[in-house]
């Protein structure tokens, strides 16, 4: 009870302070003749308005996300999540990829949450669809998309489409039942005292929640970390694009049906950006770019990039990341070119 | 040795937590907010400002916590996060607290281009929101403009509008634009829209400064096409509005 106190007492502390420190920034620095202020010239000035427009709208999902990654990590055994899984081997597959919406995993956190799972007996495919689809289908990801695209076609197609794809992969892989066939042998071996939801040896305690809570914003504060440096460095490319790159360039690639299909698919797999907040990247070409390149996009980049990709390697075989790279990316590029040529949106 | 390094980077990790708090709750409270993204956002920065704060304290507890232990820190749970790696976490930090706020400007629509259409997006401000009361802005007038093509209909229409100046290649040389930029959901979706005014006093007027234009329609010439053009009865210069950006 003490310790609840005093925790109280420091977030009331923090909070003051930090709106101590506002008021100071604000008014009394100026008066003291101390204005922080860098003044840019006009374009460095846009690049930087853009540039933090896109963090400041991005960070609260990234947070969010976070919280939920930290939450689920600590409180959610690998066995609640099983217990939502039917027995039928396709409605299983099909549950996979909605997982998220009930468990939401940010694409980053699918990795150890699959291995788990495969530990507790989970079929392959079901691992499959939910290494997809979970990424894009859960809570956060959905709202941030709404942000970014309101209630459009880009919203619906992004959700029906990461459904399909990650239905249709996990469904290929039910043709390959045996997971030893699948994952590399270290996946299925439980981890000793490394990972984030297990209390090292030595300090068995009853953890009250106060302390399970302390312990999931922990895990969330280095998520956010984590995946805010590929926020940044995403935001970075975005902007440099948006305000450094000639207009007639941008437009040139990005009206063109196919090879904006093609440039928007390989940003995505580089920019690793983490799929709470890849809607606002993707938001900064919706007025160069087609439909159909920014829906790739927004399908492709959660399910495939080059951090995923590394992360697959640590527990899938090798054949295996090449389909999980191969499968994904054709869909991607055939949503792209039959919306962009055949159904013109 | 490793020891020190989870400190020193723990306690960079709350300072860089901490201080972003302040940077959102900075420009929620002194009104630029609005400059970065769409109003109906700002609650999700306020949002934003008790998480941050939250993970910071939390960081600040495990500091506390690990002192307390000493020698025999556990093995933290970390992910391999280098110097660098929560460095970069600090350029958004000090671009948002060192740079002052200014909306996007005719700089931005060097790179972006400017045009004559009404971005159509849905999820923006619902019709109920944006209570109509007053002139018509630049947005309601090109939304006017689509559904009617034959610019000579609205001859003699009466405009008043605000909006910064932008000159264009594709202006004649008495033509200027008054454009705002439109945003449905924050500033990477910005674009730039605006009408052309007719006026011998062109080459006076210098981009990014804030006017206010009251005249009439009449069809002029635009890049080889006939467009509505105000000829105006008055330029004065106008000061920037709090909330620059017109929602769609």
């Amino acid at each position: 009870m003490k310790m609840t106190r005093k925790r109280l007492i420091s977030f009331v502390a923090l909070v003051l302070a930090i709106l101590l420190g506002t008021f100071a920034l604000d008014n009394l620095l100026p008066v003291l003749g101390v204005t922080p202020a860098v003044y840019l010239p006009d374009l460095a000035q846009t690049y930087v308005t853009t540039f933090v427009g896109l963090f400041i709208e991005a960070a609260p999902f990234l947070l969010l996300g976070s919280i939920a990654a930290g939450l689920i990590t600590v409180f959610v055994t690998p066995d609640d999540m099983a217990r939502v899984i039917p027995r039928n081997k396709y409605l299983a597959t099909a549950m996979g990829a909605l997982i998220g919406m009930i468990f939401p995993v940010c694409e980053c956190g699918v990795v150890p949450v699959v291995r788990r799972l495969y530990q507790k007996g989970l079929p392959t495919s079901v691992g499959i669809a939910f290494i997809l689809g979970a990424p894009v289908l859960n809570p956060v990801v959905i709202a941030s998309t709404y942000a970014a695209f309101g209630f459009s076609t880009i919203f619906w197609a992004r959700i029906g489409f990461t459904f399909l794809v990650a239905l249709g992969v996990g469904l290929v892989f039910t043709v390959q039942p045996d997971l030893l066939k699948v994952v590399r042998p270290t996946t299925l071996m439980p981890v000793m005292g490394g990972s984030s939801d297990m209390i090292p040896a030595g300090s068995i305690k009853i953890e009250t929640f106060a302390t399970r809570l302390q312990r999931s914003f922990g895990v969330a504060a280095d998520e956010f970390f984590d995946m805010g440096r590929y926020l940044v460095i995403g935001s970075l490319i975005a902007t440099t694009l948006q305000t450094l790159i000639p207009q007639q360039v941008l437009v040139s690639i990005g009206n063109s049906p196919v090879t904006s299909v093609i440039a928007l698919c390989a940003l995505a797999f580089v920019l690793s950006v983490c799929s709470t907040v890849d809607a606002f990247i993707a938001l900064s070409f919706v007025n160069t770019f087609t439909s159909g390149s920014i829906i790739a996009f927004l399908v492709f980049g959660p399910m495939v990039d080059i951090k995923s990709t590394l992360m697959f390697l640590g527990v899938f075989r090798r054949k295996v990341v090449v389909y999980l790279f191969v499968l994904p990316l054709l869909a991607a590029i055939l949503i792209g070119l039959v919306i962009n040529l055949n159904v013109g949106w | 040795m490793w020891k020190h390094m989870n400190r020193l980077e723990t306690i960079l990790k709350a300072v860089i937590l901490g201080g972003l708090g302040l940077m959102f709750y900075s420009k929620i409270t002194d009104g630029t907010l609005s400059f970065y993204i769409n109003q109906r956002f700002a609650w999700l920065s306020f949002v934003a400002v008790l998480i941050l704060s939250a993970l910071a304290l939390t960081l600040v507890y495990r500091l506390i916590e690990a002192r307390g232990r000493g020698e025999g820190e556990e093995h933290e749970h970390t992910h391999g996060v280098s110097w660098g790696g929560v460095g970069i976490m600090a350029i958004p930090l000090l671009l948002g607290l060192l740079v002052p706020a200014r909306p996007l400007g005719a700089s931005a629509v060097n790179s972006r281009g400017i045009g004559l259409s009404a971005p159509q997006r849905a999820g923006s401000i619902t019709q109920a929101q944006r209570a109509v009361t007053g002139p018509k802005n630049i947005l309601d007038w090109l939304r006017d403009f689509a559904q009617n093509p034959d610019p000579a209909a609205f001859n003699g229409q009466a405009v008043d509008v605000i909006g910064f100046v932008y000159r264009d290649p594709r202006n004649a040389a008495e033509q200027i634009w008054v454009s705002r930029f439109a945003i449905t959901c924050c500033v990477a979706d910005a674009s730039a829209v605006g009408l052309l005014v007719q006026t011998g006093q062109a080459a006076a007027f210098t981009n990014d400064s804030w006017i206010h234009v009251t005249g009439k329609l009449m069809a002029g010439q635009f890049a080889g096409e006939s467009v509505p053009v105000i000829i105006p009865d008055k330029i004065d210069p106008a000061q920037q509005p709090d909330n620059p950006y017109l929602y769609p």
